[in-house]
């Protein structure tokens, strides 16, 4: 029996399915860690465990808990009326692609995708990262209200994934239109003819714009990700257009708001913990350490979804073949028997291992990218306006995607 | 075949065995989780400096044991 709020629960997962729970997580991540190693929930219909070397072990055991197939399950609880009309999100949502899937699929897209992101290759970028950070701040200065989610940490995730991509900015349109669309049509439970049909036209369009840019980077290749997926593997086999699409749709899905997210979370941070600030704005190269630390303490993706292959245990619980099993890297990333005083945000703290980019064969292949982004975007940031502030009168809003942990807006006044 | 000298940092290595699918019988998973050394003779020159190359976190440091000069570049 666990306790929160005063009232007694038996199912951590009723208070993490309550929408509200969104705005404060951690008191029922805390139930999750205190309920054992793991516990089943009956409202999630999964296994939840928040504990830091449980979820650790979970994410090492990769072949024990199977990744693919996890993106399929919004798909196939549609009615048959809207599958039937949207072909290509059923192709989106039934191919194992990337994260989503597991070797040796896996490790092929892995392989591909890796090219163009790897520590040594993003090195090669900074100049490159640099100069967007600054047009896009540019742009949000001359605001009125500027605001620091939406003006700068979703336009500058969005244009370094588009050109990243190989795409150029006036693209930015498509993707946007792409991922509004989306949210539309998987937020609906019984999502409207009309709805489908309009999505699945913005998924016709998006195909239609990577299989032209498949076909230029075939003629003219370049270190782009585009690019990339077209070279063969030292094998010398390639994946077919629509495979790259769904791989493209993935990394979109898994760089662009997040990476936004923990740049809004960072300013948030900062901007309400004055001696964090002071230290950050005293020492430039305190930004990475305070980069680290942010997205441990406001892990931008606060679950990850494994299906269990075999009879196997977590911690001595008993795990039955078949069963789904929710790992809470933001309840691991508080652990108390890990990290002193969790829910301190704290720019010193020492032998930092949070798991906030996953472990293990997952691990995220845009954390490189993700680091250099979050860290350069903080620090010009905070060079050009070093008297930011909170607006006045702002209340923080937490957006209601329980997999991610993003803020809804972040107004800011730039000059003393 | 000049001679390599092939490091890991452990407390930056993420368990993503990236390196082991490079070139398997160099590289192994731990008990820990972490990645090791287990014969640098096991793998030619090409698939280490892979290896090296395609760790995610850059952990891995190829170098020629006689000049120390780097070879993941």
């Amino acid at each position: 029996m666990t306790t929160l709020g005063g009232s007694a629960v038996t199912d951590p997962g009723e208070i993490l399915a309550q929408q509200e729970t969104s705005q404060n997580p951690y008191a029922a991540y805390r139930a999750v860690r205190d309920a054992g190693p793991a516990i089943w929930s009956d409202v999630i219909g999964s296994w939840l465990v928040g504990g830091y070397n449980e979820v650790k072990d979970v994410l090492m055991r990769s072949s024990t808990f199977s990744s693919s197939g996890i993106k399929g399950l919004n798909v196939l609880r549609l009615p048959d009326a809207v599958r039937r009309r949207t072909p290509l999100i059923e192709t989106i949502g039934l191919t194992p692609a990337l994260v989503f899937s597991d070797p040796p699929i896996h490790t092929k897209h892995r392989r591909l995708v890796n090219r163009p992101l790897v520590p040594r290759a993003i090195a090669s970028r900074k100049d490159w990262l640099e100069s967007l950070c600054n047009e896009t701040i540019d742009a949000m200065a001359a605001k009125d209200l500027p605001d620091v989610v939406n003006d700068l940490a979703l336009p500058l995730s969005l244009r370094i994934v588009v050109e990243l991509f190989g795409g150029v900015a006036e693209d930015m349109p498509l993707y946007l239109e792409l991922s509004q669309a989306q949210r539309q049509f998987f937020a609906a439970y019984h999502p409207s003819a009309d709805v489908a049909d309009a999505t699945e036209a913005v998924e016709g369009d998006f195909y239609e714009y990577v299989r032209a840019y498949l076909a230029l980077k075939r003629e003219q290749p370049d270190d782009s990700l585009l690019s990339a997926l077209v070279r063969p593997d030292g094998d010398g086999t390639t994946i077919d257009d629509k495979e790259i699409f769904v791989i493209c749709h993935v990394f979109l899905t898994a760089a662009y708001e997040t990476t936004a997210a923990a740049i809004g979370s960072m300013f948030y941070a900062l901007l309400t913990h004055e001696e964090e600030l002071a230290r950050v704005l005293d020492d430039a190269a305190l930004v990475r350490p305070a980069f680290e630390e942010l997205v441990r303490w406001e892990s931008p993706i606060q679950k990850l979804i494994r299906i269990a292959q075999e009879d196997t245990q977590i911690g001595g619980q008993p795990i039955a073949a078949g069963d789904p099993v929710t790992v809470y890297l933001s309840a691991a990333n508080r652990d108390p028997r890990v990290f002193d005083d969790p829910d301190r945000f704290d720019i010193g703290r020492e032998g930092h291992d949070a798991l906030a980019f996953g472990r293990g064969i997952h691990f995220c292949v845009g954390a490189g990218l993700a680091r250099l982004e979050g860290s350069t975007a903080t620090r010009l940031l905070l060079e050009r306006f070093p008297n930011l502030r909170i607006a006045d009168g702002w209340t923080p809003l937490w957006t209601r995607y329980p997999q991610s942990r993003m803020l809804d807006s972040l107004p800011v006044t730039l000059a003393s | 075949m000049r001679a390599l000298r092939v490091t890991i940092d452990e407390q930056a290595c993420v368990g993503n065995q990236a390196c082991v699918e490079s070139a398997p019988g160099v590289f192994r998973l731990n008990q820990k989780g972490t990645s090791e050394v287990v014969d640098v003779a096991a793998g030619t020159e090409d698939e280490i400096v892979d290896a090296a190359w395609n760790c995610p976190v850059g952990a891995i440091s190829v170098t020629d044991a006689d000049t120390g000069l780097d070879l993941v570049g």
